[in-house]
């Protein structure tokens, strides 16, 4: 190694911890503080009237001043959010399996059948990726508040969810089950396998990994949603955890200790995962992107 | 395919539009009979009404005249004969003094109203009205009748609410029940012929379908498919004017007809109406009844359901109307043709590949039940003035064309005076949309800036704790959006936030993050720049590592310095990968609805929202469904503009290169 690539061997490790320190990790490490601190304050420590600097740079230090599990103690203990996580498990483990499922047979049409409607029918699926949010919003509510009266129902969430997920669900796994060979299936089909059987029994275990990666897209779309979910439900008590995690920190109260808690218990296992599958997931996102 | 020139499901079509199109012709020109013969009669019943309570006032000029009141009444009724009952309520001490009405004969005409009767209450809040609008009235010195008469139309017989006036002072109302009564419009010849026409000539346009059919599969020799589709588009649009130009002519008949009965009806009322007058001494000046006939049909106002059309002179509106009308009319025999052409092709295409619909039709009906209907439900809310408030009116009052459009793209009030000088309007959608557009180039420049710099430190074989930087790095992207949103915003709490924290540290003063245009807009671009830097970052790595590394290899034995490498191999090669990912993020940013709804919530005063969370104000905020929409239909035309330059761009570079 000479001396030139080795400064810049070290310049990219200095790069690279400065950066996350100041800037990659930072919030994170101080809402962990946040969390740990016991106390619901934005500040981590009280200053005094006129603090010096050191007892400045001691503030901004994401470090509590003394730990403590109480905020996640007592916000475990709140049937509200408990409530809350129940109902998005429940609704994001629904739109999983309803997605999933759509997504599953329909790329599998697409990817293997060839029918008229077969290229308009993909266009359907990525045209709707293009709709605006908010243009959604007021003919989903009109229609699934006021005139299905699906208001406070997990019904209407999980549908909803369930279609918004499923254009990506169906270019992703589309592409996944082009990858594998159609002869694996000649050869079912003269060994006299059932179309049912060769989707169930061939297809679906060897695309195992893209249906991960599906699942996963679509259980954070319903577990990260919050604002269908704050308007389609007025009880308290059926918010989703992010409709309600909003509310330790609005205008009227701050509690950001639990909200801090709160959102290390909800966040933590979909970061996890994500971690694992992050790889499949933009490889789907822009393999999407180039065809469209 | 077409063996036969005129397949069965082709005749089929031909005869099923042929019927459809004449059906609703006939259910058109019916309506607008209809709409026409209405309006006239209720004039009929206006100026009865008038006329009545012209001849109240005239007697309440009188002395005692509240005596023997209700036996008047009964006469007054018997001599016009088209009056079921009336009514006079004197708003003080809300007393019923006279009622012919037939559910008031056991009360025997004069009681006080009941608070708890519906009824009662309902045309005590009617004299309210009436009487406040009566007092801005008067007091607007203009004398318009404007909102003091009201009508209420109901199958068997037709209310009107007038107010009573004893010498200059508000009195209260007068209700009428007057029986509903058509009276025909003459000249019913003329209209005959006219309608013949109309039918005549839409016919033919039907009938030549076939004729084009013909053309179609025949593929004449010599002579190009392009050419053939012109000719047909001229044909469909020469006979739309031939159409058009029949039918304005059928209508404008239809108005002067109507214009006729009336002048005749006029002539008749007013010399009823100034005969009475004669008696008046101390009432009121009255508007002269044809000034009357011009307001009440001129304005929409007395009763909404008017439109506006002048007795004998046919408003330009009507005209383009039914030259809508008309060219719907044929285009709708061409498409239903076209429709059971295909349905009867989609048919044997679902017949053939069975299985392949069964395995998409789950996924297809559930988007097009909640993504495609809500669409379209979308797209009708959006030419409607719909609030909250009138959701559940009929959707033909709602209507207000492309008002909403107008209002949103031609606004152009970007700024307002103020006694200090010019301020800029923030809820003008041009400036929304520069804050947009700043919002979104700012955010994946430095989106992709940074994403390029980790990914270039991480891009290094031989580098230690590789892979725990990229997980760390990553966790930004994988951390719920709305979360990060709200830690960021207590991060730039004026307070106690750590953002002001450090800002003191440097001995400046704490800034008021969101009292600020500018200061506000940091703070979105903060919070989003930190959450889409992993997603470019990751792209960028993919993209690097795929670069062979023979390249750099052959380009260090040139002698090319690290930058020229960077320069002519690295940013070259990850071009590909780095387009499609700049493209679907200007579409992520300009979507990003969470960032700014969470972070500054558009403040202040709504200066730092970006379209979409401008759009959910007007609709879940302010509740103006139609506007919203609009709103929102307005952003997704802008998105497929940008795709479509951006996929002409893009095909253009790939040309090049």
């Amino acid at each position: 190694m000479t001396l030139s690539s080795k400064k810049i061997y070290w310049g990219r490790h200095l790069f690279l911890m400065t950066f996350i320190l100041t800037i990659g990790i930072y919030p994170i490490l101080w809402v962990f503080s946040l969390a740990f601190s016991g106390s619901q304050s934005l500040s981590l420590v009280d200053l005094p009237p006129d603090p010096s600097f050191f007892e400045r740079l001691r503030a901004i230090v994401p470090w509590p001043s003394q730990w403590s599990l109480s905020n996640f103690k007592e916000i475990l203990d709140n049937e509200l959010f408990l409530g809350w996580i129940f109902n998005s498990l429940l609704v994001a483990s629904m739109t999983t399996i309803i997605g999933v499922f759509l997504a599953c047979t329909s790329a599998y049409a697409f990817s293997r059948f060839k029918f008229p409607g077969r290229k308009n029918g993909m266009m359907l699926f990525l045209v709707s990726q293009m709709f605006p949010g908010t243009m959604m919003m007021i003919p989903l509510y009109i229609i699934i508040v006021k005139w299905l009266g699906l208001g406070n129902s997990y019904i209407g969430l999980m549908l909803v969810y369930s279609t918004t997920a499923l254009p990506f669900c169906v270019w992703m796994l589309k592409g996944y089950f082009d990858t594998i060979p159609v002869e694996i299936e000649e050869s079912a089909i003269m060994d006299g396998a059932s179309p049912s059987t060769i989707f169930f029994k061939i297809i679906l275990p060897l695309a195992k990994p893209a249906i991960a990666v599906t699942a996963l897209f679509s259980f954070m779309t319903g577990w990260n949603e919050f604002i269908l979910a704050a308007i389609f439900m007025e009880d308290e008590n059926l918010y989703t955890a992010p409709a309600g995690l909003r509310f330790f920190v609005d205008g009227f109260s701050s509690k950001w200790g639990y909200f801090a808690a709160g959102s290390i218990i909800v966040s933590l296992p979909i970061v996890i995962l994500f971690i694992f599958l992050q790889k499949q997931l933009v490889s789907g996102l822009t393999a999407g992107s180039v065809k469209g | 395919m077409h063996e036969k020139f005129f397949p069965k499901q082709l005749v089929i079509g031909w005869v099923a539009s042929t019927l459809l199109v004449i059906g609703i012709l006939f259910i058109v020109l019916n309506t607008i009979e209809n709409t026409i013969l209405n309006k006239t009669n209720l004039y009929t019943k206006f100026m009865d009404a008038r006329v009545l309570s012209a001849r109240i006032e005239a007697h309440m000029a009188t002395d005692n005249w509240e005596d023997g009141l209700q036996e008047r009444a009964i006469s007054w009724q018997q001599e016009t004969g088209k009056i079921n009952g009336v009514r006079i309520l004197k708003l003080s001490g809300a007393k019923v003094i006279v009622s012919t009405l037939e559910k008031d004969k056991e009360r025997g005409g004069t009681y006080r109203l009941e608070r708890k009767n519906v009824e009662h209450k309902r045309l005590y809040d009617q004299a309210k009205l009436i009487k406040s609008n009566y007092q801005s009235n008067r007091n607007s010195e203009n004398l318009s009748e404007d909102k003091e008469i009201f009508f209420d139309q109901q199958k068997a017989s037709t209310w009107i609410y007038l107010p009573l006036v004893n010498d200059k002072k508000f009195y209260g109302v007068l209700e009428i029940d007057l029986i509903n009564s058509s009276e025909a419009l003459a000249s019913d010849g003329v209209l005959n012929t006219s309608r013949f026409y109309v039918l005549f000539v839409i016919l033919l346009s039907v009938l030549l379908f076939p004729v084009f059919v013909y053309f179609y599969q025949k593929k004449i020799p010599y002579v190009s498919q392009r050419f053939i589709n012109l000719s047909v588009v001229f044909t469909y649009l020469g006979l739309s004017i031939v159409v058009y130009s029949f039918f304005s002519d059928y209508t404008s008949k239809l108005y002067v007809a109507q214009s006729d009965f009336l002048t005749v009806l006029h002539n008749e009322r007013a010399e009823e109406l100034s005969f009475v007058k004669e008696s008046l001494s101390s009432a009121r000046n009255y508007i002269a009844i044809n000034e009357y006939g011009k307001y009440l049909f001129s304005s929409s106002s007395i009763y909404p359901q008017m439109q506006a059309i002048d007795v004998g002179n046919i408003s330009e509106k009507s005209f383009f109307i039914n030259s809508y009308i008309a060219i719907l009319l044929v285009g709708l025999g061409w498409v239903v043709f076209v429709t059971c052409d295909y349905a009867s092709r989609t048919w044997q295409a679902l017949k053939e590949h069975r299985q392949a619909y069964l395995y998409t039709a789950p996924a297809i009906i559930g988007m097009l039940l909640l993504v495609f209907f809500p669409f379209l439900y979308g797209l009708s809310l959006a030419f409607t003035n719909t609030t909250l408030l009138n959701e559940s009116a009929p959707y033909a009052e709602r209507w207000i064309g492309f008002d909403n459009f107008y209002a949103i793209l031609l606004g152009f009030d970007l700024f307002e005076t103020t006694n200090d000088g010019y301020n800029i309007n923030y809820d003008n959608f041009y400036w929304t949309l520069f804050i947009t557009i700043c919002w979104t180039l700012l955010n994946v420049a430095i989106g992709v800036t940074v994403g390029l710099a980790l990914a270039l430190a991480l891009n290094a074989p031989d580098l230690r704790f590789k892979a725990i930087y990229r997980v760390i790095l990553i966790l930004p992207w994988a951390i719920p959006n709305y979360v990060t949103s709200l830690v960021w915003k207590g991060m730039f709490h004026q307070q106690f936030g750590v953002i002001n924290q450090i800002i003191q540290l440097f001995g400046s003063e704490p800034i008021a993050w969101f009292d600020s245009v500018f200061y506000a807009f940091i703070t979105g671009i903060a919070t989003n720049s930190w959450l889409s830097f992993p997603f470019m970052m990751v792209v960028i790595l993919g993209g690097l590592q795929s670069i062979p590394a023979d390249m750099y290899e052959a380009a260090k034995v040139e002698g090319a310095s690290r930058w020229q490498q960077f320069r002519y191999i690295t940013l070259p090669s990850l071009k590909p990968t780095l387009i499609p990912a700049v493209i679907i993020s200007i579409v992520w940013t300009f979507n990003m609805f969470n960032i700014i709804f969470l972070v500054s919530g558009g403040e202040p005063a709504g200066a730092n929202d970006i379209l979409i969370t401008k759009a959910y104000r007007e609709a879940f905020e302010k509740y103006q469904y139609g506007y919203a929409s609009a709103y929102s239909f307005v952003i997704l035309a802008i998105l497929l503009m940008y795709g479509i330059i951006q996929n002409k761009v893009s095909k253009a570079t790939e040309a090049n290169t």
